[in-house]
């Protein structure tokens, strides 16, 4: 048996952060989708496993192209569509993590788990498939019900699962050897996921969606977009959200309508952080009639900005500080148990705040 | 988060560069535990000592991410080095400098601090469940 991969050179790692940037790039990709391309690589994965090749519907966006094989009633029942999609994913993508696993030393296998297939599975999988995910689950089982929420189950992701044979196909640059059927089956899922967006196999047709016209996201990469749809496509689906945080359309478009009953309703801590946001935190602070527990004139320094700490109904603290230089307000949230702006700063910052010799 | 190129950071010192008149406070000495704070990031002394041997930072922008908010730069002959948890999202960049140096921004006034061996940390965000740092 040949020896292990134990490491990478700086090149490679390099060339990894590259490989991970462009696979984000293309997973969230807002173009049309390469259709000649995506339907030559599903083609040869029936073929790979015994089927002839399926005629392809392409649907304007994911909320069609889930309802429409249930509207056509397409012959074929969801049992057998489940056992294809579990004849490709298992026979075209399994046996590679065994023949990695053999090749690659432990730590590395680790490292790159981490910092490619986990990022983007964080980034692609988690945040963009698990928001679409549950927007579809949402909005479909309101409607139709049981069907419908079959034929969600029977997803292929595409371009939102690009993470697994993109960290695959990596460790083949860098010297890990497939056996030959396994590359050509990873060559298959790369281009299917590289050319196309979800997609569901069936038996005799794939039911394809194009990919979001609108794909908006933060620094983190977490769906985010104040003033519009962060995910939306060309069959009407949009997601709204800000900071990942999936929202109702008009919390984000219409903010004036927010209400304190809107907020004090709303279980979710993290719609309701940002409802309060948009509502605005010194006007929701003054509106539900928080104590100022203290005022001081700032931490002595430079600028001898004044600070209030204020407790809300909820028994949340908050700081309301102006930056020196840019005059802006911040309203920031602080621990329970703080009692003076001077601790609420030390909890900031995680030092008292005496040791800070100068602000800007 | 997205990556801090090379580019990137030339681009905010060349932003930040072209305001002379720029206010920078000049701090003559620090003892070990004092700093200081611009905006949303704080600059403490450490011992030579205590800083690990970790690879390079690799870029001199201090603060993670591609807002204005985020270009806190140094600007000096510094060698910086990542945290030793780098997954602890409160612990920014090692300084090391032989030299006096400047942290910049576009926003805040710039800061002179004397040779000496520094770490950056950030405020922590209260209103988010995990750790996690306030970013602007």
């Amino acid at each position: 048996m040949p020896k292990k991969i134990e490491d990478l050179s700086p090149e490679q790692w390099a060339d990894m952060r590259q490989v991970r940037d462009e696979a984000y790039r293309k997973g969230s990709c807002t173009a049309l989708c390469d259709r000649p391309r995506f339907e030559k690589a599903v083609v040869a994965m029936y073929a790979e496993i015994g089927k002839p090749a399926p005629k392809f519907v392409w649907c304007p966006g994911p909320t069609i192209a889930v309802v429409l094989p249930v509207v056509l009633r397409n012959a074929a029942t969801p049992e057998k569509n489940k056992k294809l999609g579990d004849q490709l994913r298992g026979q075209l993508g399994g046996q590679l993590r065994g023949q990695l696993w053999d090749q690659l030393g432990g730590q590395l296998r680790g490292q790159l788990w981490d910092q490619l297939r986990g990022q983007l599975g964080d980034q692609l999988g988690g945040q963009l498939r698990g928001q679409l995910w549950d927007q579809l689950r949402g909005q479909l089982g309101d409607q139709l019900g049981g069907q419908l929420w079959d034929q969600l189950g029977l997803a292929f992701w595409g371009g939102h699962e690009l993470f697994w044979p993109v960290y695959y196909d990596f460790c083949a640059k860098v010297g890990v050897k497939y056996a030959e059927v396994q590359a050509r089956r990873l060559q298959m899922w790369i281009d299917v996921c590289e050319a196309g967006h979800w997609w569901w196999p069936m038996e005799g047709y794939v039911f394809a969606s194009e990919r979001p016209h609108t794909c908006k996201v933060d620094d983190d990469r977490r769906l985010d977009c104040e003033d519009g749809p962060a995910l939306a496509y060309h069959d009407g689906t949009e997601i709204y959200a800000i900071g990942g945080v999936r929202l109702e359309k008009w919390v984000v478009m219409e903010p004036a309508k927010i209400t304190l009953e809107h907020i004090d309703k709303e279980d979710n801590a993290e719609k309701r952080r940002i409802m309060t946001q948009r509502y605005g935190v010194g006007r929701y602070l003054v509106d539900t009639g928080a104590k100022v527990i203290e005022l001081d004139q700032g931490g002595g320094l430079n600028d001898q900005n004044s600070r209030v700490l204020y407790e809300d109904k909820r028994g949340r603290k908050w700081l309301e500080g102006t930056d020196g230089s840019t005059g802006r307000v911040y309203f920031m949230q602080v621990p329970p148990e703080v009692k003076t702006c001077r601790e609420a700063h030390g909890a900031l910052c995680g030092f008292d705040e005496s040791l800070i010799v100068s602000e800007s | 988060m997205q990556p801090v190129t090379a580019e990137l950071a030339h681009k905010t010192v060349e932003e930040v560069a072209s305001k002379p008149d720029r206010d920078v406070r000049r701090i003559e000495s620090l003892k070990v535990g004092q700093g200081i704070r611009q905006g949303d990031i704080y600059i403490r002394r450490v011992r030579k000592a205590d800083v690990p041997s970790t690879k390079p930072y690799g870029t001199t922008q201090l603060a993670p991410g591609n807002t204005q908010g985020s270009r806190h730069v140094v600007q000096g002959d510094v060698e910086l080095r990542k945290p030793s948890d780098e997954k602890d999202p409160l612990q920014g960049p090692f300084i090391l400098a032989e030299e006096r140096f400047e942290i910049v921004h576009p926003e805040h006034a710039h800061f002179s601090l004397p040779p000496g061996a520094y770490q950056a940390t950030y405020q922590r965000d209260y209103a988010k469940e995990e750790v996690a740092r306030v970013q602007d």
